[in-house]
């Protein structure tokens, strides 16, 4: 019997999608059975973010309208080993699948993967409650903006009203360089208003908007700092004690360091 | 009868089990004969936990209902899918003949008790409101876009960063303390303040009441001798 993850966030465009791909990927690349389901009926984008976009026969709303057989609907990703993907209907809205689908469709995807996670629709409507029914645990997405962590604060109420107890939060995003100026929350503001654990922090990096675009999880590209970060994360999930990543401002140059001499003095 | 509701007594509460396919009429004549049975007993329990069953809102209400007027419990709380907080407005409906006194303190405030209070041991979020008749202490922080909103005094042991309305039905002698009191927006009785754009932060308890016709917030150290 698997578990059930929701990836969820309140405010849009904070990568929740993103999240969910990497995180999956990491999870098959430790030899774990991974399906991610996208909740989000009407505005997919996990297929086009891992790449499977061309392959989609049936969807989600096939399987609960008994149009085809859950199977049937699963796309096996060829990159990963052990990834699979329960794509949403993109003609269909949030209200085509029920709640009490959503459960039945969840609990029996626990029974044959390890890992269920589901890629949460942005607001706190219908899509939201059907996303998080059946979820066991949930990871909350933000980024260091007072209005995504106000977002984010709502989602975890709702998240413990509706019993989903298990709240851990990732941070992404994050500005080393815009922190440091003050002009960004850092880590500290937003873990005392969420007064939730952190499972870790994504630092804002091109290649994942590359990666995105070719449908290929950041978490592949051994080098890349987002990559890293949720390598990290992915560990954390598995119960291992990895520190946080120490974030590091762009390489400073030769003139860079004497400017920052000078501005030093100035204080 | 016994088989229908099963009582624990735990440290400072009671727990009920509901029996999940008993009749409604049933239970209620079960949980009345126990109680009546050793009424002086029961009568000024602080917490009565309900576990089990499953019944519908009326039903719950009236269990409450019962437990409250005709046992003098003091709280119910239903395990499940209805977490507590949502009910505190209930509750206090039903308790709302309890009389009001006004007493004066040693330090010259007017403190006015309203003889019931909830306790909330949470965090307060985005989204949630706690309106009860009476005082609020809440034991955790109160996020931006949470309110608070008591006919009495609020309390707030951690950070107040949302809005809090003391004294709802008019009383300006309401107050309003915190550990970090930093509110979006503050009302006592009818008077609204909004915090300032550049608040400096300070690292102790403030108390906000009504002086004149403004909203006066002052150390909590300074009122209290």
């Amino acid at each position: 019997m698997g578990e059930a993850i929701v990836i969820t966030s309140g405010k849009g465009g904070v990568g929740k999608t993103t999240a969910t791909a990497n995180i999956g990927t990491g999870l098959a690349m430790h030899g774990h059975k991974v399906v991610l389901v996208d909740a989000d009926i009407g505005l997919r984008n996990l297929d086009v973010v891992i790449g499977l976009e061309n392959r989609i026969v049936y969807d989600i709303v096939d399987v609960v309208e008994g149009t085809c057989k859950l199977k049937n609907a699963l796309i096996k990703d060829k990159k990963t080993e052990g990834l699979y993907l329960l794509p949403a209907a993109q003609t269909r809205d949030k209200t085509a699948v029920s709640s009490e689908q959503m459960t039945t469709l969840i609990n029996e995807l626990k029974e044959e993967f390890d890992f269920v996670l589901i890629d949460c629709p942005a607001g706190i409507e219908h899509g939201f409650k059907n996303a998080i029914v059946a979820a066991d645990k949930a990871i909350v997405v933000t980024v260091p903006e007072v209005s995504a962590v106000r977002d984010a604060d709502r989602i975890i109420g709702l998240l413990l009203a509706n019993e989903v107890s298990y709240v851990r939060l990732i941070i992404n995003r994050l500005r080393k360089d815009m922190i440091d100026a003050g002009n960004m929350l850092d880590i500290d503001d937003t873990l005392e208003i969420l007064s939730v654990d952190l499972l870790g922090i994504v630092p804002e990096d091109s290649d994942i908007i590359r990666s995105s675009n070719i449908g290929e999880p950041v978490i592949i590209k051994a080098e890349s700092p987002s990559g890293i970060a949720f390598r990290n994360i992915v560990a954390r999930i598995l119960g291992e004690n990895v520190p946080l990543m120490e974030l590091k401002k762009e390489p400073a140059g030769f003139f860079a360091s004497i400017k920052k001499l000078f501005s030093r003095k100035q204080v | 009868m016994s088989d229908i509701v099963a009582f624990r007594g735990k440290q400072s509460s009671l727990e009920i089990e509901i029996a999940s396919e008993a009749d409604f009429s049933d239970i209620l004549k079960a949980i009345s004969e126990r109680m009546e049975s050793k009424r002086s007993f029961f009568s000024g329990t602080a917490c009565v936990k309900i576990a089990g069953g499953s019944l519908a809102e009326e039903q719950q209400r009236e269990l409450e209902g019962m437990l409250i007027k005709d046992y003098g419990v003091l709280s119910v709380e239903f395990q499940g899918k209805t977490r507590p907080q949502i009910r505190v407005a209930r509750q206090a409906q039903a308790r709302r003949e309890e009389s009001t006194l006004t007493s004066e303190l040693k330090s010259g405030v007017s403190s006015k008790t309203t003889g019931s209070a909830v306790f909330i041991q949470e965090t307060v979020r985005n989204g949630q409101r706690i309106d009860f008749d009476g005082d609020i202490v809440v034991c955790g922080d109160v996020n931006y876009g949470a309110e608070l909103v008591a006919t009495g005094n609020i309390a707030v042991m951690g950070a107040l960063r949302g809005k809090a309305h003391a004294g709802s039905s008019g009383d300006e002698t309401a107050v309003v303390t915190a550990y970090r009191l930093e509110p979006q927006q503050l009302r006592i009785g009818r008077i609204i303040a909004i915090a300032p754009k550049d608040t400096q932060q300070v690292n102790y308890p403030e108390i906000a009441r009504v002086t004149g016709d403004a909203l006066v917030i002052a150390p909590v150290s300074r009122v209290i001798k």
